[in-house]
């Protein structure tokens, strides 16, 4: 089996968990804020991966910006959770958050669009351990392992360790070792496989006491 | 396979990405266990805490129905002997004084002291069931029934015995705890009949009901002035070791079923 070959393998079975993540999502009805962020998360990755796969395999083409614009989206979908899980959700402290993304995104923007996946990977990593730091000072009132917000954190923890040296030194490894990469990059769509397996578990712990509240779509 | 570029630069990249993966792997796994703890220790805390609680229930009741204990015996022993003294007295002033007059004034001071020995002796019982020492708690209930039957509400008491003993110790608690559901029933529930059925087979099974006018129970257990009365009822069951189910809704009477097991 070619380099090549088994990193495409590894990319569909990505593309498969997360579209069977967002069925997962489809069947449950919930009312929490951050899995109504994941499921938009969900969706833009599944019209991102549509489009890639159109692009490479209908008109043979590649579009790294569809790439650039699913990374913007996991910016402020993500930051917007994390800033409401650690920062607050009121009116003062979301106008405050909105500024600070909106002054990144143009940062990031002015800077290079290639930026965004390093930036991200150290962003969410950061924030994750402090949530992280947020629950060890709580005293619980029941296992953590019963939280959806948890799995939803080990899936993006374990997600963008996997990923950070990968993302930083993606620009080296594709002019130094052009014809590794795609070997070498099938371990960002093996970590997308755990993570979208840490998000379909938190959709799954739904109980039927969340039902009959708010319903998305 | 990686056999362009810097190989160094892979080995470091591999070696980099592991520990990365690696770190990750600990820190979730040391949030699991460290909540984990948390979790046992918060509980062990509650769990001891309650068991304090219990046991300084149990001491304040204890002391309580031993400060009982001494009033009733001080009034029945010492003020009802003096009373009765007194009245020995009166009856003999009464045969020696000769005057009309007099001997009303001494008929009404004995009908007076008559009167204040049997409250004395009313009090004395109330406080201390001396049928409850003598001839234990079945005697006792049933005592308590007659005494508080009324035209117009009855209370009817039954009993199957069995292998059940309840311990001499628990048996005064459990009096006051039917003591106290029955007077709540005659004060509130406006009942034609209220029904005792007490158990002793494999555990004791006690279950008082009335056919009066019955409550929301989640509404009196918030009202903290009506709730008080529910609070005590359970905790004293609490304090046996026993288990509750209050049953009751508003024009449905009030059933209470209360379990005791061996603590052996």
């Amino acid at each position: 089996m070619s380099s090549i070959s088994f990193g495409t393998i590894v990319w569909y079975i990505a593309i498969i968990t997360s579209t069977l993540t967002f069925i997962v999502a489809l069947t449950k009805e919930f009312s929490s804020a951050y899995l109504r962020k994941i499921f938009i998360l969900l969706y833009v990755s599944l019209i991102c991966s549509t489009l890639n796969l159109y692009f490479i395999h209908i008109l043979k083409s590649f579009q790294p910006i569809i790439g650039l614009i699913y990374r913007y989206a996991e910016l402020w979908v993500l930051f917007f959770l994390y800033w409401i899980e650690l920062v607050g959700r009121s009116p003062k402290k979301l106008y405050f958050g909105l500024l600070i993304i909106s002054v990144t995104t143009l940062c990031l923007l002015t800077l290079g669009g290639a930026l965004i996946r390093p930036f991200n990977a150290a962003f969410f990593l950061t924030s994750s351990i402090l949530l992280y730091w947020q629950w060890i000072k709580k005293i619980p009132s029941e296992t953590i392992l019963r939280f959806k917000l948890f799995w939803i954190n080990n899936g993006i923890f374990v997600y963008f360790s996997t990923n950070l040296l990968l993302f930083l030194s993606e620009d080296y490894i594709r002019l130094n070792h052009y014809n590794e990469f795609a070997y070498i990059w099938s371990l960002s769509n093996f970590s997308a496989i755990i993570k979208n397996a840490f998000f379909a578990y938190a959709f799954l712990l739904i109980n039927k006491s969340e039902l009959n509240h708010v319903k998305l779509w | 396979m990686l056999n362009s570029g810097n190989p160094d630069f892979l080995l470091i990249f591999s070696v980099g990405t592991a520990l990365m993966i690696f770190m990750a792997g600990s820190i979730v796994f040391f949030v699991i266990y460290y909540q984990k703890r948390m979790l046992q220790n918060k509980m062990e805390q509650q769990a001891m805490e309650g068991e304090y609680q219990r046991k300084l229930l149990k001491i304040t009741m204890d002391s309580q129905e031993a400060e009982r204990k001494r009033i009733a015996s001080e009034l029945h022993d010492g003020v009802g002997a003096m009373l009765s003294a007194a009245k020995l007295n009166l009856n003999f002033l009464k045969s020696s004084v000769p005057e009309d007059n007099a001997a009303e004034s001494i008929s009404e001071m004995k009908d007076i002291i008559d009167e204040t020995i049997d409250t004395v002796r009313r009090i004395s019982k109330d406080l201390l069931p001396a049928s409850l020492e003598k001839f234990g708690l079945v005697e006792a209930v049933k005592e308590f029934c007659e005494k508080v039957t009324t035209p117009a509400t009855r209370v009817v008491f039954e009993f199957t015995s069995g292998e059940f003993q309840l311990p001499r110790d628990e048996q005064l608690p459990v009096y006051r705890l039917i003591q106290e559901i029955v007077n709540n029933a005659l004060k509130h529930a406006k009942a034609g009949e209220i029904r005792i059925s007490l158990k002793m087979e494999q555990s004791m099974q006690l279950k008082i009901s009335d056919n009066g006018v019955g409550f929301d129970v989640d509404l009196i257990k918030q009202d903290i002035d009506k709730g008080v009365g529910l609070y005590n009822i359970e905790n004293r069951v609490n304090m046996l070791g026993g288990r509750i189910e209050l049953t009751s809704s508003p024009g449905e009477g009030t059933e209470y079923r209360i379990e005791l097991h061996s603590n052996e």
